[in-house]
């Protein structure tokens, strides 16, 4: 099985990775979501802390000190699982019920590209996905 | 201004179509109205009516997100995104194309199921078109198609 992470890793120059891994994320993450859209669309009113603040944080603290501490404790497949599981249930009560999708598919490709990228990579294709999701 | 120049210079770079033995010089604009119109009749007839935009209000349901704004991200997104990155994933231009198809196919069930279908189609046909001429091509063609079922 071919990691996607090491396909977008390859790429050049440099800012091509977060844009790929975004992008990425938002071609499996959209198809889910329109799933559990049931003919409705959803508009985000806190567009501030939807495209620039909230994956600064999110990134801080769902990757840098949660998955480090559950992978820590639980080993690297129970901690990737939980960490995802719980960014799933905080996506769903933060932002409604449809984006537990991007929950799911953020949760394990970031989750995976912090380990090859490191965390600057990661905001940065976040803030990417957060803006084009924002526009759809 | 330099990406001005640079979207002239693309806009005005004749495709090379070979139909029925005869090669066509043809603009990527036109050739996207033309492939627009062709998928638009593809889906009235698999919808067996002519189909009509289900968005109108806001914003991110709006007629200019409808015509300009929703074609571009999508085609960033499943074609020039999606089919680069799945290639060397699948280590086939076929699956690939198939697979950024369905996705494009299940990110339309919210205007209807059958929509599932007429997404596989449409992002097979954009499929192809991308791997032959492009990214301009399927924007163009999505945007027709758009507009065609606005206007419609």
């Amino acid at each position: 099985m071919i990691n996607p992470i090491d396909i977008i890793a390859t790429l050049e120059p440099w800012w091509m990775v977060p844009i790929a891994l975004a992008l990425l994320s938002l071609g499996i993450a959209i198809p889910i979501r329109a799933i559990m859209y049931q003919g409705n669309f959803i508009i985000l009113r806190k567009r501030t802390w939807f495209v620039v603040i909230g994956p600064i944080v999110e990134e801080i603290f769902f990757r840098l000190f949660l998955l480090m501490f559950l992978i820590g404790t639980f080993g690297l497949i129970p901690g990737l699982l939980g960490s995802a599981i719980l960014y799933m249930i905080y996506m769903g009560l933060v932002y409604g019920p449809p984006f537990t999708a991007d929950g799911l598919v953020m949760g394990v490709l970031f989750s995976l590209a912090f380990f090859e990228l490191g965390l600057p990579i990661v905001i940065m294709a976040h803030i990417i996905y957060s803006a084009v999701s924002s526009v759809w | 201004m330099d990406i001005l120049v640079e979207l002239e210079q693309i806009l005005s770079k004749y495709a090379e179509v070979t139909l029925l033995g005869h090669t066509f010089n043809i603009l990527p604009i036109e050739l996207g109205a033309v492939l627009g119109i062709i998928t638009f009749v593809i889906s009235c007839f698999l919808m067996s009516q002519i189909i009509i935009s289900p968005m109108s209000g806001g914003w991110r349901t709006g007629a200019f997100h409808t015509i300009v704004t929703g074609p571009i991200i999508e085609e960033i997104v499943f074609r020039f995104a999606l089919i680069t990155l799945l290639i060397p994933f699948f280590n086939s231009t076929i699956i690939a194309i198939a697979a950024s198809a369905l996705l494009f196919g299940i990110a339309h069930i919210p205007y209807g199921g059958l929509k599932l279908a007429d997404g596989l189609i449409f992002g097979i046909i954009m499929g192809f078109a991308f791997m032959q001429f492009g990214i301009v091509v399927p924007i163009f063609a999505h945007i027709t198609h758009n507009l065609l079922s606005e206007i419609g």
